[in-house]
């Protein structure tokens, strides 16, 4: 049975002071539903992907609220996995339509982030981390140990980690949707504010609003992209019980299930949307995804072999740097945005990949033309 | 801090009182959550004990190097307003 | 009051925060860059605490030490008092934070003290009294303070922090406790009023009504039950708002320079309040030998002064081969910081 995207779309990511959560969500699905050519009661259920809504506006019962979006209220399911929530809700669709409960779904995912201030938004976003052995951590003095830990082991530059942030910025000047039009410098990024050192506020993804839609579809429609598998796995949520900080053990089993079950190699991969919440962490997930040698990353992206004319482009949308990190949307997005690139023959295969915490969840979908 | 919370916690305290270990790794904090702030700059740890490692936060202002030996302390570990619960916790703090 | 039998001091510790500021700094924030303060009260610099430190933080270390120095089991505590100004709460005592950071038993009896300056030193007594009484086997006193002082006010120069823990039994004694006496009366020379930040105080009213007298009236009244002499002392400890005062009341009793120095810490760590007079026999205890007489008196403000005749053993020096951590090491460790960050640290306490 093979899973394809019959619809997806991206709405604009940023700070949309005019857009309301509901809204946002049902901006996204109601576009993949008209690019699937399909209307909204042909839809069976519904898999909406969402951090924190209950924390930025105490709103729960999001499957409700989608439903109801809908004249024939579809079931639908809420899925969090922190930043891996929309990946994740990816996986119960595709969950649900191999077991061939439903043929076509809809999986959004949304975040509205910006009504609240960015020391709480610090305070939400913390609790991806562990609350009883984390107290006091930040998610940028997580990723802060690591990188540290990274630059410490493999003498990973400044400069290095700079470069992946300047790249990103350079790719969403393409993308349409991306929160940032705007190239930066490395010696800009190294100048920025510092958030927990050695990452300064360049290094880190902003606080953004935005949602993005997929629709699903086990039915044959020609020339649409197959989602071909996936791979998922998980590491301890802290810190102190990884057996390594310089690599996430979860992207590296996510990646081994996908291509054991697409049977695909990593050189027929043409792009991949990694999860850049910060610079160290899209060295980290090249590394862990096997396009480089554990510690070559930095090397490979100061060289430019991750953007077009390069080895494989990393993060065309721009990752989550420069297009946004609305969390919950960020993992539908990947997929979302990948349909558009493979349908436009920017690609014939491509990967993304999707973390939660700071590297306790990775998922890694494989998608086809 | 919530009362119940803080009430299970306290039996974790004496755990880790007086227990030391080595900095693996560690950051500074510029930018933190609300109930942190008044700690802001502080030091992000993660320790290794031998048998195990742990994450706490820096005793006051103090910055680690790795290989810095420290010491497990009781200090506040959140800050609320004057009419709020006090929350203690374990912070580390370097030893001579 | 003299005790009959043999109880004292089995172990203590102390706590200094890790901060300082020189009174030249606060001189200097005043716009006074040549005022003279500081050397007129004795007190070049003082603690200062840091904003996740306070008297329960402080008295936890101090206890801490004073357990890991003990022979004897901590599941043998009976009682735990402490002594404070600035206890963090009005309602809810700090002894029971400590109880369980220190895995202290659960059956113990406790309250929190106030007793201005002497609060520590009244732990002490009551402990002591616990222990002669045989209701307990060992208690943990304890006087600590994060004090508060108005910026701008004189008692910005001295008001400090720290904490010092004295474990008291009847075995292993490091020293000996002989005897203790008291008094009191209604002289209102500081205050503090539950919703003030910072105390008031009536400028030299609290000298000779307040300090000088009760501090004179409660030595002589325990020298003369004791029939001892200023001269019969080895070490004289007394209450420290400053360096003058302690200097002054040694020379009215008849106690010399010498008799007094070694417990004078006040000029490098200020007036740590409850805790001063317990610091400063700490640190006479770090370097007395055997059979050596300690004469402490406190003082609180309000006013009150507990006076203790001590006698070491020979356990004491022998004891401390084995100890590292004795207070002149965390005085000097202190790193001084300027004005601004000191009321960053003190606007909590």
């Amino acid at each position: 049975m093979t899973i394809r995207i019959i619809g997806s779309a991206v709405t604009p990511f940023g700070e949309l002071w005019n857009k309301n959560l509901r809204e946002l969500l049902s901006d996204a699905m109601l576009e993949a539903i008209t690019n699937a050519s399909l209307s909204p009661t042909d839809v069976e259920a519904i898999f909406v992907a969402n951090k924190a809504a209950g924390n930025f506006e105490n709103q729960h019962h999001l499957n409700a609220l989608v439903s109801m979006m809908f004249p024939h209220y579809p079931p639908a399911m809420r899925v969090e996995a922190a930043c891996a929530s929309g990946s994740m809700a990816m996986i119960a669709a595709e969950l649900a339509l191999l077991s061939g409960r439903y043929k076509t779904v809809v999986v959004v995912g949304g975040e509205k982030m910006t009504d609240v201030s960015a020391q709480e938004t610090t305070h939400i976003l913390s609790g991806a981390a562990d609350n009883a052995t984390e107290i006091g951590s930040t998610f940028p003095a997580l990723y802060a140990l690591i990188a540290k830990s990274h630059m410490n082991t493999f003498g990973t530059t400044r400069d290095q980690v700079s470069a992946v942030a300047v790249k990103n910025h350079k790719h969403a000047m393409k993308n349409a949707n991306a929160q940032f039009h705007k190239e930066i410098t490395i010696e800009q990024v190294n100048q920025s504010q510092l958030i927990a050192d050695p990452l300064r506020l360049l290094d880190c993804s902003p606080v953004s609003d935005g949602a993005a839609a997929v629709v699903l579809s086990t039915r044959f429609v020609k020339g649409s992209t197959k989602l071909l598998g996936f791979g998922h796995a998980q590491d301890s949520i802290n810190l102190s019980d990884r057996s390594s900080l310089t690599t996430f053990r979860a992207t590296e089993g996510a990646m081994q299930q996908a291509l054991a079950q697409t049977g695909l190699t990593r050189q027929q991969l043409q792009a991949a949307e990694v999860h850049d919440c910060f610079t160290i962490a899209e060295i980290l997930a090249i590394e862990d995804l096997g396009f480089f040698p554990k510690g070559e990353g930095g090397r490979a992206t100061i060289e430019n072999k991750t953007t077009v004319g390069g080895q494989i482009v990393i993060n065309p949308s721009g990752g989550l740097k420069a297009c946004g990190h609305p969390v919950g949307a960020t993992g539908v997005k990947q997929i979302a945005f990948l349909n558009s690139y493979i349908q436009r023959g920017d690609a014939k295969a491509a990967l993304a990949h999707n973390v939660g915490g700071s590297g306790a969840t990775a998922v890694v979908h494989i998608l086809q033309k | 801090m919530q009362p119940a919370r803080y009430w299970r916690d306290n039996k974790t305290w004496k755990v880790w009182v007086g227990k030391r270990g080595t900095v693996v790794v560690s950051t500074v904090v510029t930018v933190s959550s609300p109930e942190h702030a008044a700690f802001q700059p502080y030091s992000y740890v993660l320790v290794n004990f031998g048998t195990q490692q742990h994450e706490f936060m820096g005793s006051g202002h103090e910055t680690f190097q790795e290989g810095d030996k420290v010491e497990c302390a009781l200090r506040k570990i959140t800050s609320g307003d004057d009419r709020s619960l006090i929350g203690y916790g374990i912070k580390v703090k370097k030893v001579t | 009051m003299k005790f009959s039998q043999p109880i004292g001091i089995i172990s203590y510790g102390t706590a200094l925060p890790t901060h300082s500021i020189l009174g030249s700094e606060i001189e200097r924030a005043r716009g006074n860059v040549n005022g003279k303060t500081p050397e007129s009260l004795g007190v070049l610099q003082k603690t200062v605490a840091e904003v996740d430190e306070d008297t329960i933080t402080l008295s936890t270390d101090a206890a801490f030490q004073a357990l890991l120095r003990s022979p004897e089991k901590k599941d043998a505590i009976g009682a735990v008092f402490i002594g404070s100004e600035s206890h963090p709460y009005a309602v809810k005592p700090s002894s029971t934070v400590l109880k369980e950071a220190l895995d202290l038993p659960e059956e113990m009896s406790s309250a929190d003290l106030q007793f201005a300056c002497k609060a520590g030193t009244a732990a002490l007594q009551i402990c002591s009294s616990f222990v002669a009484s045989r209701m307990q086997k060992t208690c943990l006193a304890i006087g600590a303070d994060t004090a508060q002082s108005r910026p701008g006010d004189a008692l910005e120069f001295t008001a400090g922090a720290g904490a010092a823990a004295f474990l008291i039994g009847r075995q292993h004694l490091l020293v000996r406790l002989l005897a203790t006496c008291s008094v009191m009366s209604d002289t209102p020379d500081f205050w503090r009023r539950p919703q003030a930040h910072y105390p008031e105080h009536a400028g030299r009213f609290s000298g000779d009504p307040a300090y000088f007298y009760h501090v004179t009236t409660a030595t002589r009244n325990l020298l003369e039950e004791l029939s001892l002499q200023p001269s019969d002392i080895d070490y004289c400890v007394f209450h420290t708002p400053n360096a003058k005062f302690p200097e002054a009341v040694a020379k009215q009793l008849g106690f010399t320079s010498q008799q007094l120095s070694q417990s004078l810490i006040v000029k490098r760590i200020g007036n740590t309040y409850a805790a001063a007079s317990l610091l400063g026999l700490a640190h006479v205890l770090d370097v007395a030998e055997a059979g050596k007489r300690i004469l402490v008196t406190s003082y609180g403000s309000g006013a009150g002064s507990d006076a203790f005749l001590l006698e070491t053993t020979a356990l004491l020096p022998k004891s401390r081969k084995k100890w590292t951590e004795f207070v002149d090491e965390k005085i000097e460790r202190l790193t001084p910081i300027e004005y601004h960050q000191y009321r960053e640290c003190t606007k909590s306490h």
